[in-house]
């Protein structure tokens, strides 16, 4: 396989630990941008991140180079989000949303600023208003949805990888993608150009 | 297709998952040449798909992490801690006791199932020697039976209680005479 992440995996099966670091390198930023949006906390996505990589190396002796070395990456992120998720749920764990909002729902003046915006949807919204408007609507989605389209976003994914890493068929993957985007749009319509 | 029919063209759940396929360039040939005709016809289609096509661009708004320079290193130091307390599943003892848990399992299975049988063949088969002690009784009267010579009247006598007292008074009273 010509996939340059899977010769390295290959020299960290061999014992070659810097092969190891040079796959952190790669990948640390790309698995925290997943999992901050996946679980909504910067600090439980880099613990995320290192549980992910740990994961990797104690695998190295058995690791058989079958797919894309990305799709296996992100195969474990999504386990380790969905065991995260899980486990939030049984703490009954109040979470802060990557937005400033409290455990209660939107600050006051969080909600003033949808009210205004809502009022005035031709009013140009700077990029940090709009960032936040997406993020609401991107935590709206279901994991799997959520996790298809950060995959299809970020990493440039085929369908094809996406239902690889997510154990779907790749016409699964074109429904759940379809859906995604229909239900962004319907909730950010009023942010478009 | 005429324009009057482009008013006509319903956009079905499959056409609308498609255009999003056909945005990210991931429909087969003939797939593509339904949706560009679809969109050649109707100012729907091209209003939805032109809407899809901005949702993707207000994506590019999410934020990219960076983590510290320091976290190559840490991550690579916390791998050498947990290193240092090996992961049990990957000790080749571990690994052993996995793969041959399906045969212990057997021979356990096994070894159980000859333990039940011996314990039920000792329990409930009668063996030649629990035979000659059941019979013992009849063995020892079996010339007195032999001489009676009649299975039949045996059985009516050990049924007949009034019998047998009337015959154990006839010895009894013969006896008193001598």
């Amino acid at each position: 396989m010509r996939d340059p992440d899977v010769q390295l995996m290959l020299r960290v099966r061999e014992g070659q630990d810097a092969a190891f670091g040079e796959l952190v390198s790669r990948y640390q930023n790309r698995l925290v941008s997943i999992f901050v949006h996946l679980v909504g906390d910067r600090q439980a996505a880099e613990d995320l991140t290192q549980e992910a990589f740990l994961r990797i190396y104690r695998a190295r002796n058995g690791y058989e180079p079958t797919a894309k070395f990305s799709t296996w990456v992100f195969r474990i992120a999504q386990n380790l989000a969905s065991n995260s998720r899980r486990s939030k749920g049984r703490r009954k764990e109040v979470q802060l949303k990557t937005s400033e909002s409290g455990p209660m729902g939107a600050r006051p003046h969080e909600q003033l600023l949808k009210e205004k915006s809502a009022l005035m949807p031709t009013r140009q919204l700077d990029r940090g208003e709009l960032q936040e408007h997406v993020q609401s609507a991107l935590e709206l989605l279901n994991e799997r949805q959520k996790l298809a389209l950060l995959l299809h976003k970020f990493e440039e994914m085929s369908y094809e990888d996406i239902a690889e890493t997510m154990e779907m068929t790749p016409s699964a993957v074109k429904s759940l993608l379809s859906r995604a985007r229909e239900s962004l749009r319907t909730k950010l319509e009023q942010y478009m150009k | 297709m005429n324009p009057t029919m482009s008013k006509l063209i319903r956009i079905t759940p499959e056409i609308r998952a498609d255009f999003v396929a056909y945005l990210d360039g991931e429909l087969d040939e003939q797939a593509v040449e339904r949706i560009e005709g679809v969109l050649a016809h109707s100012n729907v289609a091209r209003n939805d798909v032109e809407g899809l096509a901005q949702i993707y661009e207000l994506l590019d708004v999410l934020p990219r992490y960076e983590v510290s320079s320091e976290f190559t290193e840490q991550t690579m130091a916390s791998i050498r801690v947990s290193e240092l307390k090996p992961d049990l599943r990957e000790a080749e003892w571990y690994r052993v006791l996995k793969d041959g848990l399906p045969l212990l399992a057997g021979l356990v299975a096994l070894v159980s199932i000859i333990a039940v049988c011996f314990v039920a063949a000792n329990r409930w088969v009668v063996t030649d020697t629990e035979i000659l002690v059941r019979d013992l009784p009849v063995i020892e009267q079996l010339d007195v039976y032999s001489e009676v010579g009649s299975v039949d009247f045996l059985l009516r006598l050990a049924n007949d209680g009034q019998l047998i007292d009337e015959m154990k008074s006839e010895v009894e009273d013969a006896g008193g005479r001598r």
